[in-house]
């Protein structure tokens, strides 16, 4: 009944400093576009970053093999002796998600069919984005060249004749462009998205909470007959309640993505307990991330210091979502423990369809830990003293 | 009342408040008046409960500080140099916040503060954006939110401070209006003492942390013989402060 009254009490509290947030309308724009704004900057470096060739290196690469490895034992013989090391799979795909450099679908009995004569097609699976797939995907495809050139070659051709078509031709797919791409692409940027989300909303709590105590209102709540951690509680609920609201473009647009998402093999039930992941992890995430802007506002004594506790938190946010969300850190289950990092990593799996959504329930109960931890520094960071000794 | 007994303050490495003790009479304007650093808005801010005493004992109509902080927020409304008001916000919205805060019903609040506007002569600011108003309408605006619950002790910490002429006349005069004040234990810390003659009946003199003045203004002048209270007071301050810095050196 306590917790009841004074959650209540709480959100009345909260009142004042969400009206004052949602009526700036220009800052609720930046604050919603931003975001998106950063993926596609954040993107772009990216495909910066993994762009430009690698030159072909000592080792070998690794193929993940798709189809009937063993009708195809002679053309795999003569391209293993390019250092192309041959793993059997069941999605070629997938395995390039997964870290395999490049991937290879054979159709059935390439060896015999190739024999007759007859012609086929040999899809070669790359990753674009990693540098060391584009070089065994060139790899693959120059020995496939070789093998074919050696064919038609090994077909005599009468004087004035010209020589025969190519017995096998090979397709490179891109990952990003099979549907299978897309839902891993997706799944990767829903908690990118989040992240990101989670760290504007810091930045913008930690400004307009420096802001207000410059001018005096945090001072003025003070004098007032409530509890600081009840009081801090409530900036942070306004403060969430703002971010909830800018996060709205993002929103739609992890709905948008999970509805594409959906389209593939997920069930109606397993995509419901997805959305509603993605949704808790959100609010979760957005608390955290209040109450870290709520601290920062309260603590840093200059706008300079607001800017480097902020900046901080979004160079950790971009660096989750880079490396954990869209990167090649795949981190073990047991990372949930960690808040944050290990609910972005945690919903990644969900998403993707190798994860559970037990050990999103139990990243999102670590953060929300975290976030009410920091809810008790915020309120101890509301005290007066400390800002009238900082003044 | 306020009942203030050896309260001691330390802000970093110094000693703000060095034992002082007054008492502020219920009923009455009781000024707290110094030079600049004297240690007014540190005694200020202890009673506001925004500062934790070192040490001492002050109590707010009856009710101890440092046992009972929150009892003791509920008895005071509280007017600061600087308003603290949300610029995006209406006066009635902030007004109505405060209110609901310190338990007043929605009707209950909403009759509360167009009386109140009616006697500060705010009614056509009440819905107004607060960051539309003058410096002088937001002190007033201040000050009802101060009153807002009606409570026996209201603080004043320089509330004309930084107010052109007619602003700060115009809140000294709400301040003389016994509708307002009268019946409460008000406590106006101030520097400009044409302020304090006009509106306390009694004086708290502070200089270097330490009460050296607690007098009524009649009986200051005629222990000291002087024509009028300003230039009593100010020499009294004058030696006590040159006194602290002697003592400090």
């Amino acid at each position: 009944m306590t917790l009841i009254v004074a959650t209540r009490r709480m959100f009345r509290l909260a009142r004042l400093d969400l009206l004052d947030g949602l009526r700036s309308r220009r800052q609720l724009v930046i604050r919603a576009l931003t975001p998106v704004g950063l993926l596609l900057v954040l993107g772009a470096v990216l495909a910066l970053v993994g762009g430009g060739d690698e030159r072909i290196r000592e080792g070998d690469y690794t193929v993940a093999v798709e189809g009937d490895r063993n009708g195809a034992a002679e053309v795999l013989g003569s391209l293993e002796r390019e250092r192309l090391r041959f793993v059997p799979v069941d999605d070629a795909t997938r395995a390039v998600f997964d870290g395999t450099d490049v991937g290879v679908v054979l159709p059935d009995d390439l060896d015999a069919r190739l024999a007759q004569g007859e012609r086929l097609e040999i899809t070669v699976v790359e990753n674009p984005v990693r540098r060391s797939s584009r070089a065994a995907g060139l790899l693959v495809t120059s020995a496939v060249l070789d093998l074919h050139a050696a064919e038609v070659r090994s077909v005599p051709v009468a004087s004035g004749e010209r020589r025969a078509e190519p017995a096998f031709t090979y397709e490179i797919t891109t990952i990003e462009l099979t549907f299978e791409g897309v839902s891993v692409l997706v799944a990767q940027l829903i908690p990118a998205l989040l992240c990101l989300q989670a760290a504007l909303l810091t930045n913008g709590a930690a400004s307009r909470m420096a802001g207000r105590t410059q001018m005096g209102l945090v001072q003025s709540q003070l004098a007032l007959p409530v509890r600081r951690s009840e009081l801090a509680g409530a900036k942070a609920t306004a403060e969430l309640g703002v971010g909830l609201v800018v996060s709205l473009p993002v929103l739609g647009i992890v709905l948008l993505l999970s509805a594409l998402r959906s389209l593939d093999d997920f069930t109606g039930a397993e995509m419901a307990v997805a959305a509603l992941a993605v949704l808790v992890a959100l609010v979760a995430m957005g608390v955290l991330a209040a109450a870290t802007g709520v601290v920062i506002g309260l603590v840093a004594r200059t706008h300079g210091e607001v800017s480097l506790g902020t900046g901080v938190v979004l160079v950790v946010a971009a660096v989750t979502a880079g490396l954990v969300a869209l990167g090649p850190f795949d981190l073990p289950s047991v990372a949930a423990v960690v808040p944050v990092v290990g609910l972005v990593s945690s919903l990644r799996h969900l998403l993707d369809g190798q994860g559970s959504i037990g050990w999103v329930a139990v990243a999102i109960g670590v953060t929300l830990l975290a976030a009410f931890f920091m809810v008790r520094v915020a309120g101890r960071s509301l005290d007066a003293e400390r800002m009238v000794t900082r003044s | 009342m306020i009942e203030v007994r050896a309260l001691t303050k330390t802000l970093g490495s110094t000693r703000v408040l060095d034992g002082i003790s007054f008492v502020a009479p219920s009923g009455q304007i009781t000024g707290l008046l110094g030079p600049n650093g004297a240690g007014k808005t540190t005694a200020m801010r202890v009673l506001a409960t925004l500062l934790h005493p070192d040490d001492g004992e002050v109590r707010i109509d009856g009710v101890d500080l440092a046992t009972e902080p929150l009892e003791a927020r509920r008895r005071i409304g509280l007017v600061t140099e600087e308003p603290g008001l949300f610029d995006r916000l209406s006066v009635r919205e902030q007004l109505l916040f405060v209110a609901e805060v310190h338990g007043l019903s929605r009707s209950a609040a909403t009759e509360r503060i167009e009386q109140l506007a009616e006697a500060l002569r705010m009614t056509d600011l009440l819905d107004a954006r607060a960051g539309v108003l003058s410096k002088g309408n937001r002190q007033k605006v201040s000050l009802c939110r101060a009153l807002v619950h009606d409570p026996p002790v209201l603080l004043l910490d320089e509330p004309t401070s930084g107010l052109d002429v007619v602003a700060a006349e115009g809140l000294q005069e709400l301040l003389e209006s016994a509708d307002l004040t009268a019946e409460r234990t008000v406590l106006l810390s101030t520097h400009r003492v044409d302020e304090a003659e006009r509106l306390c009946e009694r004086v708290v003199g502070l200089a270097a942390g330490r009460v050296v003045v607690d007098a009524s203004l009649a009986e200051l002048v005629a222990a000291d013989g002087a024509t009028d209270f300003r230039s009593t007071f100010v020499r009294l301050l004058g030696e006590a402060t040159l006194a602290g810095r002697v003592a400090e050196q």
